[in-house]
């Protein structure tokens, strides 16, 4: 066998394997691109459809059902921020003191996470259905209510399915916070006590600034999972009733899958992907002028 | 035939020179020591023998063959490394037995072979054990022994004695020197450590800044050293180095420096002048010349101060001041100084070791 | 027993009843008899108590009944594909990411960085947004719902993070110990594949045991790529249950099962993982 040089030897090995992931990554976006550009749809598949230019694009910003669903998209992650970063950073206190079975608690506060996004929400769809689910029957038999009740209407439908996500999701911000909080020394709280603060000073002063940067990350990242979420909601409640949960990535799904408008699905993924890169960049910004 | 040639040799690492166009010529059977401060290149060029590191240019060649383009696995190089490098997950018999199965050799000459060479190194207690099992000294042996069981036609060994402990180290360079001896193959050892340079070499080479600056016999390395760099760092404590000048006076010569004023014979005088035309010298003497008296010998001499005085058990070494220069003499143990003293150095003219100023270099 | 202790342990309490409840209760209908699940209140504790429906998913007893059975076969055959698929997928991207991990950590090449960068890069979209092109693609190469396009998908999605992983342990090994096996005979594949792997094989396996929990809780790829197809996981399973009638105490045990994977996960991790860095395990999000 002919000896390779070191640099060929490794590039026979990394040359390949970005053949193959450029292959499933760079070759579908830029090939979604190019669909989001024509009309494709099933009948069109196997011509291509013809190139229409940005008129997929300006479909969808004039499209009411995109609005409502960027609406949905931003007030399901304004919910489950507004739950999931207190949680995390009450979990992460929480685990953080020194009890008997700590480490046990912690496995346990894990599974949720561990456990798949899919069946969290394919077991708060049982737990909460109308005629059957769980939390009917417990109030009931404890008769706080006198009958059973939708859980999931149309009022308080994003909001059930946020508490789902945030049940699934909250583990992974309160590990962050965990982390961070494991490198605090316990003396500087002793040192507060003694110069007299009080508890919720010692938080603000101590702990606080020593998460920031954690609290910092969890907050992107639960964003950036919020706003692109997809399997919740199709174990949940499917984008209904009507399209009062149909966020972004659902409408997406119906218009591929169920419409089969290839060209505007497409359209409406990057919309989507600009919607995120938005974000991402307004909290940057944000992060970049605190810093000063 | 294990002769190994090192020709022209330049290997760098980014923007660091390691090593300058270097090249050396270590006879067969022969035990040579790299020699040299931190970052001199001497690792770099033992790896460049093994096969790790490829030269940027220059030819080397294991036995007269050009061995430029093997890779490490078919030099037929055994190492040594600092850390023994022992397969973590693997028996002692394991991590020894290691190239012979790689070689594909036979089951039961394995064990043979393993088992007699243990027993030669003592370590058959060993075999059993891993290395997390082992102190340093036993994982020494255990990696010495791996590198012999193949027999190879080089041995090459990296700071092999470092990471043991003053004791062990002094019998462990004893049993390196043995064993060299019994195996008689070519032996290149890399230290920092110049006593364990000088003891174990039949020839040494002192490298600085990529370059080899003297190879010789460790004896040559010690009596005449051809620049003030090798004068410095060979032997302990260092050579003294003084700057001084050359200076004609009224027919006699003298070396002149600061707070001194040294004559010195027209013999010497005359060495240094058909050696070179400049005046601007260094004067080199080693600590273990040095001569002192309380009253001023007639040899040329130096006056000093003793400024500090420290027992090393069987000797003695006296620092003295002499102007704005602390200079250290070693003397016998029954020697005996106070801190303040007046007292007059001298040496023979045979001992001093004349460089040019501006080179470094020797003189003659 | 002073009100710092009271209040810490009523919230451990509550957390842990939070966190637990729902996988509970979800194992708890699984051992029961489906009308008993319907009972008005609900059953806390199965009475009487059957494992049936895990029995009949198997095959081991007789389907519960018509109606239901082909609930019953579609969640076996999401069972079976789930392993297929993940024990594959892992096995392949767990293969090529340590010899790519290698291939960076102790070589030199141009454009090395540029590779590690896109490398990390490619993985960093929606996989709603990738899942659109994808399945056009797959449609026309006729992958779509079939083990192999799933197996391709995961592949993908899973060497990025691996390869970087990897690099970080493979770059704290001895390089020492590596350049022994070389002058003691080994090229450099052989090097990779005795020594290496060897040293690194604790860290090699929990990779491959978390990516295999990864692909069996994927959704997204499943669902899209092979739903109602022969290659169907369980996860697009489960979610099949609820097209017709769904039968809760089925529902269950299905739901159990696709549990299963991540409580072993975290019995076997759970303890490293709550030493401090809780990274928990990967979905295929952060992996895409």
């Amino acid at each position: 066998m002919v000896h390779l040089s070191d640099s060929k030897f490794a590039l026979a090995i990394i040359v390949p394997i970005m053949v193959l992931e450029l292959a499933l990554t760079a070759y579908p976006i830029l090939y979604s691109l190019y669909t989001s550009f024509t009309n494709m749809n099933i009948m069109t598949f196997s011509s291509g459809g013809t190139f229409i230019g940005l008129a997929n694009y300006v479909e969808a910003m004039n499209d009411p059902l995109v609005i409502e669903a960027i609406g949905v998209s931003l007030l399901f992650t304004a919910l489950v921020l507004s739950m999931s970063i207190p949680m995390a950073i009450g979990l992460g206190l929480l685990l953080n003191e020194d009890f008997p079975g700590r480490v046990i608690v912690r496995c346990i506060v894990l599974l949720p996470w561990f456990v798949s996004e899919f069946i969290s929400g394919v077991t708060w769809r049982i737990l909460t259905h109308e005629a059957y689910g769980t939390f009917n029957g417990i109030l009931y038999s404890l008769r706080i209510i006198g009958q059973y009740q939708a859980w999931v209407k149309p009022d308080t439908a994003l909001f059930m399915l946020s508490i789902a996500y945030v049940w699934h999701y909250a583990p992974f911000g309160a590990f962050f916070v965990l982390a961070a909080l494991g490198s605090i020394n316990p003396e500087s709280y002793q040192a507060a006590k003694i110069d007299g603060a009080g508890a919720f000073r010692r938080f603000r002063s101590i702990t606080l600034p020593h998460i920031r940067y954690s609290l910092i990350i969890v907050l992107i990242l639960t964003t950036m999972y919020a706003l692109t979420s997809f399997d919740i909601i199709y174990a949940m409640t499917e984008g209904g009733p009507g399209t009062l949960t149909q966020t972004l990535t659902w409408l997406l799904y119906r218009e591929h899958f169920a419409n089969k408008q290839y060209g505007y699905a497409a359209a409406v993924s990057f919309v989507l992907m600009i919607l995120v890169i938005v974000i991402a960049s307004v909290y940057f910004i944000i992060l970049r002028r605190r810093r000063k | 035939m294990a002769r190994i040639v090192l020709e022209n040799i330049v290997k760098k690492y980014g923007k660091v020179l390691a090593v300058n166009n270097v090249s050396l010529t270590v006879p067969d059977k022969e035990f040579i020591v790299l020699l040299g401060p931190s970052g001199c290149g001497k690792t770099t060029i033992l790896k460049t023998i093994a096969g790790l590191e490829r030269p940027d240019s220059g030819n080397i060649y294991i036995g007269d063959e050009i061995v430029n383009e093997k890779p490490p696995e078919k030099r037929d190089v055994a190492m040594v490394f600092q850390s023994y490098a022992l397969y973590p997950y693997m028996s002692g018999f394991d991590n020894i037995a290691f190239p012979l199965r790689v070689r594909k050799m036979p089951k039961p000459e394995i064990q043979q072979t393993v088992r007699m060479v243990a027993e030669k190194l003592g370590i058959t207690s060993l075999l059993d054990r891993k290395p997390y099992q082992m102190s340093g000294g036993e994982m020494q042996r255990v990696a010495v022994a791996r590198a012999m069981v193949r027999k190879p036609r080089v041995f090459l060994l990296d700071e092999p004695l470092s990471n043991l402990d003053a004791k062990l180290r002094l019998s462990a360079r004893t049993e390196l020197k043995k064993l060299h001896e019994e195996l008689g193959t070519t032996f290149v050892y890399v230290t920092h450590d110049q006593v364990e340079a000088l003891v174990l070499a039949d020839k040494v080479a002192l490298m600085n800044n990529g370059e080899i600056q003297q190879f010789d016999t460790p004896e040559n390395l010690y009596d005449r050293p051809t620049s003030t760099f090798v004068a410095a760092f060979v032997g302990s404590p260092s050579t003294n180095l003084l700057q001084c000048s050359l200076r004609d006076k009224d027919g006699s010569a003298f070396l002149e420096g600061e707070g001194f004023e040294l004559a010195i014979s027209p013999g010497l005088r005359q060495k240094i002048g058909s050696s070179t035309s400049r005046r601007e010298l260094i004067l080199g003497i080693r600590p273990e010349n040095f001569h002192l008296s309380r009253e001023r010998p007639e040899a040329c001499s130096i006056e000093a101060e003793v400024y500090l005085v420290e027992s090393v058990g069987s000797e003695v070494i006296v620092d003295l001041r002499v102007a704005h220069e602390i200079l250290k003499a070693k003397l016998p143990s029954r020697f005996k100084a106070s801190e303040g003293e007046k007292l007059w150095i001298s040496f023979n003219e045979d001992d001093m070791h004349i460089f040019d100023r501006e080179r470094e270099k020797r003189l003659f | 027993m002073n009100r710092r202790t009271v209040v810490l342990a009523v919230a451990v309490v509550l957390t842990v009843v939070w966190s637990i409840f729902p996988i509970y209760w979800m194992l708890n209908i699984s051992l029961m008899n489906e009308p008993d699940v319907l009972n008005r209140p609900p059953n806390w504790v199965p009475n009487p108590l059957t494992f049936n429906h895990y029995t009949s998913i198997i095959g081991w007893t007789k389907e519960l009944s018509r109606i239901v059975s082909g609930q019953e076969q579609s969640i076996r055959r999401g069972i079976v594909n789930s392993f297929i698929v993940g024990t594959s997928s892992s096995l392949i991207a767990m293969a090529l990411a340590t010899l790519g991990a290698y291939a960076f950590a102790r070589f030199q090449f141009r454009f090395k960085g540029g590779y590690f960068f896109m490398l990390l890069l490619s993985r960093m979209l929606p996989p709603v947004s990738i899942i659109v092109p994808y399945y056009l693609i797959f449609s026309r190469s006729h992958l779509v719902g079939t083990h192999v396009g799933l197996i391709i998908t995961y592949v993908a999605a899973l060497i990025p993070i691996n390869i970087w992983l990897l690099l970080g342990i493979f770059s704290s090994l001895p390089i020492e110990v590596e350049s022994s096996a070389r002058v003691d005979g080994c090229g450099r594949l052989k090097t990779y594949s005795s020594v290496v792997l060897r040293m690194a094989s604790a860290a090699i396996i929990s990779m491959g045991l978390l990516a295999f929990g990864t692909i069996w809780n994927d959704f997204t790829y499943a669902q899209l790529i092979a739903a109602g197809s022969p290659a169907q996981t369980l996860q697009s399973s489960i979610s099949g249950l609820f097209a017709h009638y769904v039968v809760f105490s089925l529902t269950g045990a299905a739901v159990t099962i696709g549990m299963v994977p991540s409580i072993i996960l975290i019995i076997i991790f759970g303890r490293r993982i709550t030493q401090l860095r809780g990274l928990g395990s990967m979905t295929l999000r952060e992996a895409a």
